[in-house]
């Protein structure tokens, strides 16, 4: 009776498919796939001296990353745009390979808004931080082509439920989605390597509570050291001639 | 009627019911690629996991039908183990059906992790298909081990792998069946093995949580299927060798080169599945090196051992044409032309062009299509026509053989076209920039109709003589 109750509870939250923090990362890493090598449309855009222009006159120039974020966040824009700032600064190469364009997607956003914005973070002076603005529906076709998604908050029609995201664009093209308000300095790495045209491989990284793996990765130089999983590759063959030497290991009948 | 004789001709039944259904489900699936059957179009993974798995166990299982049959002429295997075999089988065979036909399971034949726990199918399918492979597995497993232990009873393992030749010695005369049986049984038992490793990592993610990584299980899972699909040809190979001289009437013996060349292909066989991962670039350089190393190697001294021997036999022998000595021959001309396109596509400069276009297929249909199923298909009619001995019509025969040869080899031209024009694998329908990939498509199930109905006349053929042999 224990043995059923045991295999009851090991195949109950299996076969439910509870949502596990596994689910939540494929679900991240959808969403960061669901755009990749989309053509950006060319909308009309407002940046922060007043000045209107194209979209496509900053990829034109080099490859940029562009986030979505509002003034009046009381969430996640306000430490997501400090995370990205720092990460950009630890990377480096901003303006010799891209430049960074983030786009408010509150029609209610005004130049004065994102003049404070960028006073806030104290990217005022910096040429290639450029906050911008645009119209709701040039803003939808953007979200619409990147996955961003953002719906009013029912309790506070001031604010937004969205995600935190960062597209990288290259040639008009998106080349990279980065998901989530902390950025990794491994991820904001290949995220760079991305907009500079090298390859990137793009997979899920095995988890801590991965037992065997062929090979660790260090994450900051990209190093490959062998694991404990080589062996269990080689264990087939190896087994398959012990059991050849058990079963030959009688002399044949005359 | 002895056990091991019925069940031979049980195996001969499976097959001959199990392969035109699967055929039937490839041409359905280029009617899709072609933009007809619009209907079918959401059917088209699922039948293309039912297609690729059941093809490889059919032509598997085929192979070591036959092979069972060959070695049982020189020592016992046994026949209790062989019914449970089948019965193993078709357990594997009905659990993997429901999986794809009511859960839609749709992960493909080689089930690349961690696709299985991922797609819009429900988790009991995953498992479902999961215990199909295990089923499958152990089943195969204990066959095998049952074969080797069969070939341990008469010949030691220097014997049975020929080492004497290598050692310069002409005696005892060891059949070159039993070199290639247990070259590719020992390498059957390492396959599946990696097999069970699979599975063992898949349900250790399925129930505890743990998570896996996708480098360790696509290098096991195609350690499993790609060292499976070669041994299944080498064993319809070894058939070849033991049946062929008997319609040449001339022997063929191992000698020296023969012993060799199987050694080395047991040396290196487990390390060309390398190749299926060039695209893997978490692989270190030198698997992928060697990768194209042993594919070269594990193919080429065995193919043209046995391909030379082959034309030796043949060349200027009273050959007796019969629809199994026309098969077998034409068996060995596909395995030729569908191995040239393995090592093409296994040279990595080629293999990162041609990786994901319809080349992959085109090489595999090749020398399966054209070469294992054509040396099982041999050693079937050989085998109801020997014990049933009705007379036989080379005329109709040709006409057989003909259906097959153009059918199979148009088929297989417009796989190799779409590669060359870049026609990606996998896809249902093709988008615009490659739709000349429909017209490929349809020309191919055409193709492939016609090697279907020259299939029902071979069916026939052997049909009636299964019934006799039957009784």
């Amino acid at each position: 009776m224990f043995a059923v109750k045991r295999l009851v509870g090991i195949l109950l939250p299996w076969l439910l498919a509870i949502p596990t923090t596994a689910a939540i990362a494929d679900e991240i890493m959808r969403t960061e796939a669901k755009g990749l090598y989309k053509s950006l449309p060319d909308i009309p855009v407002q940046i922060a001296n007043g000045q209107t222009q194209p979209l496509s006159s900053f990829w034109k120039d080099k490859p940029v990353l562009l986030t979505l974020f509002y003034r009046r966040c009381s969430g996640s824009c306000s430490p997501f745009l400090m995370n990205l700032k720092s990460a950009v600064e630890d990377s480096g190469g901003l303006g010799d390979f891209y430049q960074v364009v983030a786009l408010s997607f509150d029609p209610r956003d005004t130049l004065e808004d994102l003049q404070q914005s960028a006073a806030t973070f104290k990217l005022d002076q910096s040429p290639d931080w450029h906050f911008a603005v645009a119209d709701a529906a040039s803003i939808a076709k953007i979200a619409d082509t990147i996955g961003f998604w953002f719906k009013k908050i029912p309790t506070d029609q001031e604010q937004f439920d969205h995600p935190s995201m960062i597209a990288a664009i290259r040639d008009g093209k998106i080349v990279r989605v980065l998901v989530g308000t902390e950025i990794p300095h491994a991820r904001m790495r290949d995220l760079i390597y991305e907009v500079k045209g090298v390859f990137v491989p793009f997979l899920a990284v095995p988890g801590k509570d991965t037992i065997f793996r062929c090979f660790k990765i260090d994450p900051k130089t990209g190093t490959l050291r062998l694991d404990w999983g080589i062996l269990i590759l080689m264990a087939p063959a190896l087994l398959a001639a012990l059991i050849g030497y058990f079963i030959f290991r009688r002399k044949p009948a005359p | 009627m002895d056990l091991a004789k019925k069940n031979t001709l049980a195996w001969i039944a499976i097959t001959l019911i199990l392969f035109p259904i699967l055929l039937l489900l490839g041409i359905l699936m280029r009617t899709v690629q072609a933009n007809g059957l619009s209907a079918a179009q959401e059917w088209f993974y699922p039948f293309m996991t039912l297609h690729g798995v059941g093809m490889v166990g059919v032509w598997y299982v085929g192979a070591m039908a036959c092979a069972e049959r060959i070695i049982a002429k020189y020592t016992k295997p046994s026949a209790a183990i062989s019914t449970f075999a089948i019965v193993g089988t078709t357990i594997g065979v009905v659990l993997l059906l429901v999986c794809v036909l009511i859960g839609k399971f749709a992960a493909g034949w080689y089930f690349l992790y961690p696709l299985p726990f991922k797609g819009n199918w429900p988790v009991w399918a995953a498992t479902t298909f999961l215990l199909s492979i295990t089923v499958l597995g152990a089943t195969w497993l204990i066959w095998s081990l049952d074969l080797l232990r069969a070939i341990a009873q008469k010949y030691s393992i220097s014997k049975a792998l020929g080492w004497h030749y290598i050692g310069g010695a002409t005696e005892p005369d060891v059949p070159p069946a039993i070199i290639i049986s247990t070259v590719s049984l020992l390498a059957c038992v390492a396959c599946l093995l990696a097999g069970v490793t699979v599975l063992v990592l898949f349900d250790a993610e399925l129930i505890a949580g743990v998570r896996n990584d996708a480098l360790l299980v696509k290098n096991l899972t195609f350690f499993f299927g790609h060292v499976l699909v070669n041994l299944s040809l080498y064993l319809g190979v070894a058939v070849i060798y033991d049946v062929l001289p008997q319609y040449c009437d001339r022997p063929w013996k191992a000698n020296k080169i023969v012993a060799i060349s199987w050694n080395s292909v047991l040396a290196i066989v487990f390390m060309a599945y390398f190749h299926h991962l060039y695209m893997d670039f978490v692989q270190p350089t030198t698997f992928q090196y060697l990768g194209q190393i042993a594919s070269y190697m594990s193919s080429l001294p065995a193919a043209v051992v046995t391909i030379f021997g082959a034309l030796a036999l043949v060349f200027h022998a009273k050959m007796r044409w019969t629809l199994t000595s026309a098969l077998f021959y034409l068996a060995l001309m596909g395995w030729a032309i569908g191995g040239v396109g393995a090592v093409i596509d296994s040279t990595i400069a080629v293999n990162s062009k041609f990786h994901n276009t319809l080349w992959v297929p085109a090489h595999f249909h090749t020398y399966m299509l054209e070469g294992l199923v054509l040396m099982v298909l041999g050693y079937y009619y050989h085998f109801v026509q020997e014990n049933a001995k009705l007379p036989e019509s080379w005329g109709f025969h040709k006409v057989i053989l003909s259906m097959i040869v153009v059918g199979g080899y148009g088929f297989l031209m417009m796989f190799y076209i779409s590669g060359a024009n870049s026609v990606p694998r996998r896809f249902a329908t093709y988008p615009a920039e490659v739709a000349h990939g429909a017209s490929y498509s349809g020309f191919a199930a055409v193709f492939a109709t016609v090697f279907f109905m020259g299939l029902l006349l071979y069916a026939i053929e052997t049909g009636k003589r299964w019934l006799n042999v039957r009784g």
